[in-house]
């Protein structure tokens, strides 16, 4: 039994979530009670989204607290993946800023569901039991699938909502047969003793075990959007509003990749050889995919998108690897994948308000007219693209080759190969935008711009924060490259290295 | 002289100077943009203050040498394999090359308030000048080579942005696409140089911060190439091949050839700026960069007898001829000055080269003050002259015809159109004159010293073809006497040639920091140069090695080298400079018509001097003949053959992945439950089936 301690304890860990609970409370109600201060809804959801933040740095202890007996566990990783949750969530209500004429007259309810998808990535991140992770993972895919159909009258967004829920619907089924074979196999929920059960099972794998890790891979897969799972994404990617197209490419990402290191690299570690190359064909798969399509899209916005199962794949091989060097390297490439991508989400955004397109080749001369809008996105797509200047995005891309080459086994070496050379394509697609925008010669929709400053509207100052925050983010991300990597290794330390069993299993 | 601070606290702040600008730099950009007085101030005050603390840094090492060097390693990345790391280091070396940075980009800035004070960009060029002073400060206290290429490639792109200041002007923005691209070629020989060098001493490092400049305990470039040539890893020639290919980075920034096209287009910037970053700081960096790290061009024993550093002189004795004698014939006195710069970045690479490392630093260090109040001398002169050329527009019309003829001159900016300017603008005449006879090398102006010294160790060089580079120099500095004789008698004497008639010259903001300047440009090489050695020159004695400031203030390894005053060279060169001197009095001012002589008799040479050697018609015909043509047909096959075929490859990828279900609206969404249960399915039970394979 639980005393009433242990609930003031986990109260007081709780405290982020809390804080944001509450804010989604206010922020759901707002607009019903306060019709004419309809504006500051953001502004109460960046409050919230900041005091969470603020909250969970100060739980960043090397003491990892496990709740409510072991359901949910307070460590570094779920410090990391809930500030990384914070923040996206800031940067996308801060997109959402200048993209509320399309979202009219609902954009109250538009930032409750946000903030609720965020809140559900940062359960997910602490979720240390079957029943936490499903809740958890439901709470992320309904949101998900509201806010994908936020665009009521467009036809488009309504067809990618439906398809996202009834492939949603499968994954859940998946998961839930996993999840029942799991119980059965071990007669628990809680991660830790799943993990000392199965480690003390048979060595050879047998079907069944091979079979709940595929159902499991299934729904983790499904929201990586790891090819072969990534079907819903052509629809929604299309379909949804471009805020929810960026939460969704990161967001919900980082939500699968923390389940993905907590279930692969600690209750399953004991079959670790076995996933290994499963996950490393679903990570070849997907890079080969993800880069192919994005090469051939002509909208900006969907070559963003498809990229990101491309990142996933690359993403993947660190999980792969399994080492305190790989695992470290995949929280890495997530901060700083995370500020690159949102960057260009966020120009997308400012550049379709102002001109009302999103082809690629719209974006030609752009730095005649916006230089610091074309500068912004120039340096997400060059770090995107992984080149070294400024080398945040590099160094991502490094940590997780070397982390591939260290395996030195076959399918290390395969899968660092398939990297490279899908790396390439990569280059050029991003880059291609990149030069457009500062060597060609305007296209018309860049021509009919004004010039000057004037033509910044107030619904565009959320963006511009959104962007400058990602840039200087890269930025600083670059020169700090030492600190965060500390972090990040400090994050996944204890996964790679558990602690004795006994001292946080309280059964 | 007692400083105001403890010595060990001015250096332990030293970061401060770097961080500073940086920080006033991004406010500026940011805040402070409207307006205009607060973003003076804050960035003047600024480098007022830098001036103070690196004045007081250079104190400090003079009272107590053991101070330097001193440095500050953080991590910036750190794996099992190296530490890379970013740092400050405080040596003598970067105290000299810290004060001539501040001390120029502080009057550059005050200048800059005059000059401009009706642009509307005038915030942001201060803000520009911050972030420059910066980078170039950051570049300076680099602690290893990967810091330096950082703050390398950082001031090269405050240079771009600063030449296509007014990047509304064609030529301007042609011009910062040119510097861009020059400097690329040169950047990457030196990434490329770095990476070699590394892969060279890769087993030394350890997890001791990579490529560093110095280290108390020897884990440092010196000691790198020690233990390399130790282990086999580094033959002298193969250190000196990797010398030649990172020398390609100084090659670029300084202008040298044949990467020193860009550096007279630079001109097409603000005045400011061509002081600032292109005459004084930024294109000293090549030179900086050799001197600190010096060790790669020497042996691997530590002799300045090595093919790199031979290779240096060469480069740079050949520079400055051949930019001396372009400079004969040119008529934008920017470019004359520009000319000039890359003639006498020459000069100091042949001190460097020849082994007399005191002798090329202190020629940077006098000529950062001459050249920087050359520019602004000249800066005033456009500033005045554009001011009375806007009188009328007949005349206007009138100069624009001849001057926009062969150069797209701007007519402000046309020696033929000034002359007698003396009577309206005497403060900046006498100052003109004071950089024209230092620069000229005139008997005990800080020019005369420094460049005494080096044609006077390219005299004792024992490397190979030590006559011809002696006689090329020495055929430079008369040269260098004739042409900036001929800007300074076309400018200042004779009738005035230009449009409306020029103001009476006031005393202001424009003409107050080359009051300022004229005072080192005349007393900076007295710090390099002992009266007793005159002394014993005069009266004839056997001459010795005389301790001097400078050269006791800044040394490369163990003691201080100093060198013997050598009459016969001092008299030669001193003779060739007068000689240069008289032939431009005679020309310019008793109009002898030698100049249409030569362009009559001597057309093919004229012609050489006139398109600056035929290196950019060379670089043009290349780039439009061979290199891109060549490009364009890889290009389009990499874009037909491969690119498209691949994009048509991935249709059939999207075909079946799912995009071709995309909206289809036919209610085929079972087919995604399908693909996801089957996958589950088959997956699971191929690796299972494979399982006793493996």
């Amino acid at each position: 039994m639980l005393s009433i301690e242990d609930y003031r304890i986990a109260v007081e860990f709780l405290k982020p979530a809390l804080w944001l609970s509450l804010t989604i409370l206010v922020v759901s109600i707002w607009n019903l009670f306060f019709p004419k201060l309809k504006e500051l809804t953001p502004v109460l959801s960046l409050i919230g989204l900041a005091a969470a933040g603020v909250t969970l740095c100060q739980q960043f202890s090397p003491q990892a607290t496990t709740l409510f007996g072991w359901v949910y566990t307070v460590d570094k990783l779920t410090v990391l993946f809930g500030v990384l949750a914070v923040v996206v969530g800031i940067i996308v209500v801060l997109m959402t800023m200048g993209y509320e004429m399309h979202l009219e007259p609902n954009a109250g309810e538009f930032y409750t569901i946000l903030l609720v998808a965020t809140l559900s990535v940062m359960i997910l991140a602490g979720a240390t039991d079957l029943i936490l992770l499903f809740v958890g993972l439901e709470t992320l895919s309904i949101s998900s699938v509201l806010l994908t159909g936020f665009s009521k009258r467009d036809r488009r967004s309504n067809e990618a909502a439906l398809k996202y829920l009834l492939s949603t619907a499968a994954t859940t089924a998946t998961l839930l047969y996993g999840l029942s074979f799991l119980y059965g196999l071990t007669a628990s929920t809680s991660y830790y003793d799943i993990h000392a059960k199965l480690a003390s099972l048979t060595q050879t794998p047998s079907l069944v075990v091979i079979f709940l890790m595929m159902l499991v891979l299934s729904a983790v897969g499904f929201k990586l959007s790891a090819v072969p799972f990534h079907m819903w994404t052509p629809d929604v990617f299309e379909g949804a509003p471009t805020p929810v197209t960026a939460f969704l490419s990161i967001g919900s990402k980082a939500g699968g990749f923390v389940v993905a290191i907590r279930l692969l690299s600690f209750v399953f570690a004991s079959s670790q050889a076995d996933w290994a190359v499963i996950v490393g064909l679903l990570a070849m798969a997907s890079m080969v995919a993800g880069n192919l399509i994005a090469l051939a899209q002509g909208s900006f916005k969907r070559m963003l998108a498809y990229s990101s199962i491309a990142h996933v794949g690359y993403m993947l091989i660190g999980i792969v690897a399994n080492t305190l060097d790989g695992l470290s390297a995949v929280n890495f490439y997530l901060i700083v994948y995370g500020l690159m991508n949102l960057g260009a989400f966020t120009g997308a955004i400012m550049f379709s308000n102002e001109t009302g397109t999103d082809r690629i080749d719209d974006y030609a001369g752009l730095f005649r007219k916006r230089p610091w809008l074309a500068t912004g996105i120039a340096i997400c797509l060059i770090n995107l693209a992984g080149l070294p200047i400024p080398p945040a995005g590099f160094f991502a891309k490094a940590f997780i080759f070397w982390s591939g080459l260290a395996m030195a086994s076959p399918l290390g070496y395969a899968l660092v190969g398939v990297a490279l050379v899908t790396s390439v394509p990569a280059i050029y697609y991003y880059m291609r935008v990149a030069i457009k925008m500062v060597v060609r010669e305007p296209s018309e929709a860049v021509k009919q711009l004004p010039d000057g400053r004037k033509q910044m509207a107030s619904s565009q100052s959320g963006p511009i924060v959104a962007l400058a925050l990602c840039v200087a983010g890269i930025l600083l991300g670059s020169i700090t490259v030492n600190p965060i990597m500390g972090v990040a290794r400090e994050a996944v330390a204890p996964i790679t290295n558990p602690p004795a069993l006994g001292m946080v299993s309280p059964r | 002289m007692n400083l105001p601070f403890a010595p060990q606290e001015i250096i332990r702040w030293a970061p401060l100077i770097v961080a500073l600008p940086f920080a006033v730099g991004a406010v500026t950009i940011l805040g402070v943009w409207r307006s205009r007085t607060a973003s003076m101030l804050l960035s003047a005050g600024t480098m007022f203050y830098c001036f103070l603390h690196s004045l007081l840094i250079l104190l400090a090492l003079q009272q107590d040498p053991s101070l330097g060097p001193a440095q500050t390693n953080w991590d910036w990345f750190v794996s099992s394999s190296f530490r890379l790391s970013m740092g400050v280091l405080v040596d003598h070396l970067c105290a000299v090359m810290m004060v001539v940075v501040t001390t120029v980009s502080l009057f550059v800035q005050i200048y800059t308030h005059g000059y401009m004070r009706e642009d509307p960009g005038y915030s942001r060029f201060y803000a520009y000048l911050s972030l420059f002073a910066g980078s170039m400060l950051g570049l300076t206290v680099s602690t290893n080579l990967f810091e330096m290429y950082f703050f390398w490639e950082l001031v090269g792109v405050c240079s771009y942005f600063l030449i296509g200041f007014w990047w509304q002007r064609n030529t301007a923005a042609e011009a910062g696409i040119k510097a861009f691209v020059v400097n690329r070629v040169g950047d990457f020989g030196f990434l490329v140089g770095i990476i070699l060098f590394l892969a060279a001493t890769a087993g030394f490092w350890g997890q001791h911060p990579l490529l560093i400049f110095s280290d108390p305990q020897g884990f440092d470039l010196a000691g790198a190439i020690r233990y390399a040539a130790s282990q086999g890893t580094l033959t002298a020639a193969s250190l000196a091949a990797i010398s030649m290919v990172m020398f390609m980075g100084p090659m670029a920034k300084s202008a040298q050839l044949p990467l020193h096209v860009w550096l007279a287009d630079a001109m097409e910037g603000p005045t400011p700026i061509s002081a600032l970053i292109h005459a004084a700081t930024m294109v000293a960096a090549g030179i900086y960069l050799v001197a600190r790290a010096y060790p790669i061009w020497l042996t691997p024993d530590g002799s300045t007898f090595s093919a790199g550093l031979a290779f240096v002189a060469w480069v740079g004795g050949v520079t400055a001829f051949v930019a001396a004698t372009i400079a004969l014939s040119q008529y934008d006195i920017k470019r004359v000055l520009a000319w000039s710069t890359v003639s006498q970045l020459g000069y100091m690479f042949v001190g460097l080269g020849t082994g007399a490392y005191t002798a090329g630093m202190f020629h940077l260090f006098n000529h950062a003050f001459f050249k920087a109040m050359l520019f602004l001398c000249s800066g005033a002169i456009i500033h005045h002259l554009h001011h009375a050329m806007h009188v009328d527009k007949e005349t206007r019309k009138k100069l624009d015809e001849v001057s926009l003829m062969d150069r797209m001159i701007p007519p402000d900016q046309d020696l033929r159109n000034m002359g007698g300017l003396k009577q309206y603008m005497p403060i900046t005449r006498w100052c003109f004159l004071v950089g024209t006879l230092s620069i000229s090398g005139f008997p005990f102006l800080s020019g005369f010293f420094s460049k005494d010294e080096i044609i006077s160790s390219s005299f004792k060089y024992q490397g190979p073809g030590h006559d011809i580079l002696f006689w090329l120099l020495v055929v430079t500095a008369g040269l260098t006497a004739f042409y900036m004789f001929r800007a300074y008698f076309l400018t200042f004497h004779g009738e005035y040639r230009g449009g409306g008639t020029p103001a009476a010259e006031k005393l202001s903001v424009i003409n107050l920091p080359l009051i300022a300047l004229a005072f080192p440009s005349i007393l900076s090489g007295y710090l390099g140069a002992n009266p007793e050695a005159l002394k014993q020159l005069l009266t004839g004695a056997a001459p010795t090695a005389m301790a001097n400031a400078f050269a006791q203030f800044l040394y490369f390894g163990h003691a201080p080298e100093y060198e013997a005053l050598n009459g016969g060279v001092m008299l030669t060169s001193t003779v060739v400079s007068l000689a240069g001197i008289g032939l431009a009095y005679l020309v310019y001012i008793n109009k002898l018509p030698v100049h249409t002589w030569c362009q009559q008799n001597l057309k093919p040479l004229y012609n050489l001097s006139w398109c600056k050697w035929y290196f950019d018609d060379m670089y043009m015909a290349f780039t439009q003949k061979l290199a891109l043509p060549v490009f364009n047909f890889v290009w389009n096959l990499v874009d037909m053959a491969v690119v498209d075929n691949v994009v048509n490859l991935s249709s059939f990828a999207t075909l079946g992945t799912g995009e071709a279900l995309r909206y289809s609206e036919n209610g085929r969404a079972q087919w995604y439950a399908l693909v996801i249960f089957g996958s589950v399915a088959v997956i699971g039970l191929v690796y299972f089936l494979a399982q006793p394979l493996s």
